[in-house]
């Protein structure tokens, strides 16, 4: 099974994400702020990750580059809200594989997701 | 509308609420409100067009709540940047519940408490309606205007309204204007009142006395 | 007894002698009420105040019960005009939660408890010791004065009213 990690601080979001992905066949692990995201991956080694912007200890943008720092393969999609646009292009700079705007489409996020995987 | 940072809050307040293209742009941003809130939400949830009110701070509670006791979800949030103010999103508790279960994809009446997964779905209501509005107004103005953080209250009607008069505190208003609107879905199953609240400096309030 | 409600709004005073009346003041979150009753002559008055006190001194605010310091005097006054002794009066306070609990908001953050303790300080300016209070948490309150007898109730989301 495919695993991908799902990044928000919202708890809300990552049980709506896990639902949608499981619903897809994969395999889906937690983390509720970029701290722990980058325990995390380092720990299970995903996939690709679907990551928040604004969370509290370490933002998305700080976990991508850490993240990125230790697996320059990585592929990471950012769940950016409405009006981040300065904050999504420091993210493709980044590294971000790309880019979904909340409220987001589920087939949007599938899409994305799909594309990063190749 | 042009980019101009020297413009205060206030006067950009005055201009958005009442200047010569109000109109327009407080209707398409209330329209990006209700189609986010679609998306978010999967069904169809639309907007009353808003109504700019002076209320004084005495009848804030019978206008912002019909039932002070009814058992309700408030989303708190402050607008903040070049435009200041708060906006608060009121639910009763049962729509919320309902709305919660939209959300999460449950069976209406999964919801029976506002835990944690609950809370941050509420809160993420709020955030994207506040957001969804203010991003209209500062592409057309060309001014930075951002919501906070959210706070979700749980509580009776009225205790979640008298936390908008509290922010009156730096200001010696006693009078609130307030920009208000109903949201509802396609079923009328689910009815927030959604207000925007500009802070009542002397100048602005000065403003909406005499017109 | 048909209970005749009197809203006490933000900012308000409301006195009666009127044994049908009830005076309420709905869902105080911060805001605190304070109630005065006289048992022998049965008059009583409630005060919801918003803030401790008015950001400026030199000037008087267009409404003065909106502050606790300025309302509580008000208050006594009222009760006062309708027949109760002073040395009668029973004094009971309740409000002043918490509602605004994240960092974010730290303008408001305190001000349930600065307007208890302003309350306090105030009526104890004046000469009263507080009978009861509810005061503090993060719960809004309803608050309920019987002319009739006295009896104060306050109530929470989802609870029964208990005596104050």
């Amino acid at each position: 099974m495919t695993k991908i990690l799902v990044v928000d601080d919202a708890k809300f979001m990552r049980v709506r994400l896990t639902k949608l992905l499981s619903g897809h066949g994969y395999e889906v692990v937690e983390a509720e702020n970029g701290e722990e995201a980058v325990q995390v991956y380092k720990a299970e080694r995903p996939a690709a990750v679907l990551m928040d912007i604004t969370m509290p200890q370490k933002t998305g943008i700080e976990a991508l580059t850490e993240i990125r720092g230790f697996d320059p393969q990585a592929k990471v999609i950012m769940l950016t809200a409405l009006g981040q646009e300065s904050m999504v292009v420091q993210a493709v700079q980044a590294g971000a594989r790309d880019y979904v705007v909340k409220p987001f489409d589920p087939d949007r996020v599938m899409l994305a997701l799909k594309k990063a995987l190749g | 509308m042009s980019s101009n940072n020297t413009v205060s809050s206030a006067n950009l307040w005055v201009e958005v609420l009442s200047g010569e293209n109000s109109q327009a742009l407080l209707d398409e941003a209330m329209k990006n409100v209700a189609d986010n809130l679609s998306m978010l939400t999967g069904r169809e949830i639309t907007i009353d067009p808003p109504m700019l009110k002076t209320v004084p701070l005495v009848d804030l509670l019978a206008h912002g709540a019909e039932s002070p006791e009814a058992e309700s979800v408030g989303v708190y949030l402050l607008i903040e940047g070049d435009l200041q103010g708060q906006s608060l999103i009121i639910f009763g508790l049962e729509d919320a519940f309902y709305l919660v279960d939209i959300l999460m994809g449950e069976e209406t009446g999964t919801t029976q408490a506002m835990d944690e997964v609950a809370q941050s779905a509420m809160a993420e209501i709020g955030n994207i309606s506040l957001a969804s509005f203010l991003n209209v107004l500062s592409d057309r103005t060309g001014h930075s205007i951002v919501p906070s953080p959210p706070a979700v209250i749980i509580d009776m009607a009225a205790s979640i309204v008298s936390a908008v008069a509290v922010n009156t505190m730096e200001f010696a208003a006693d009078q609130l204007i307030i920009l208000d609107t109903v949201f509802k879905d396609a079923g009328r199953i689910i009815q927030a009142k959604f207000w925007v609240i500009p802070n009542p400096e002397a100048n602005i309030m000065k403003y909406f006395k005499t017109k | 007894m048909a209970d005749n409600v009197r809203s006490v709004s933000i900012g308000q005073i409301v006195v009666s002698r009127s044994p049908a009346d009830v005076l309420v003041a709905y869902g105080l979150g911060s805001c605190v009420a304070v109630s005065f009753y006289d048992p022998q002559r049965k008059v009583g008055g409630m005060l919801h105040a918003l803030l401790p006190s008015a950001a400026t001194k030199n000037s008087t605010p267009d409404n003065p019960a909106k502050f606790v310091d300025l309302g509580v005097p008000l208050l006594l006054d009222e009760v006062l005009k309708l027949g109760a002794s002073r040395s009668n009066i029973i004094v009971r306070i309740c409000g002043g939660a918490s509602m605004l609990t994240s960092p974010g908001f730290k303008n408001t953050l305190n001000i349930g408890e600065r307007n208890v303790a302003t309350a306090k300080e105030t009526l104890s300016n004046l000469g009263f010791s507080i009978k009861a209070e509810d005061t503090g948490g993060n719960s809004g309150r309803t608050a309920k004065l019987y002319v009739a007898t006295g009896d104060m109730t306050v109530r929470t989301m989802g609870q029964k009213e208990r005596p104050l």
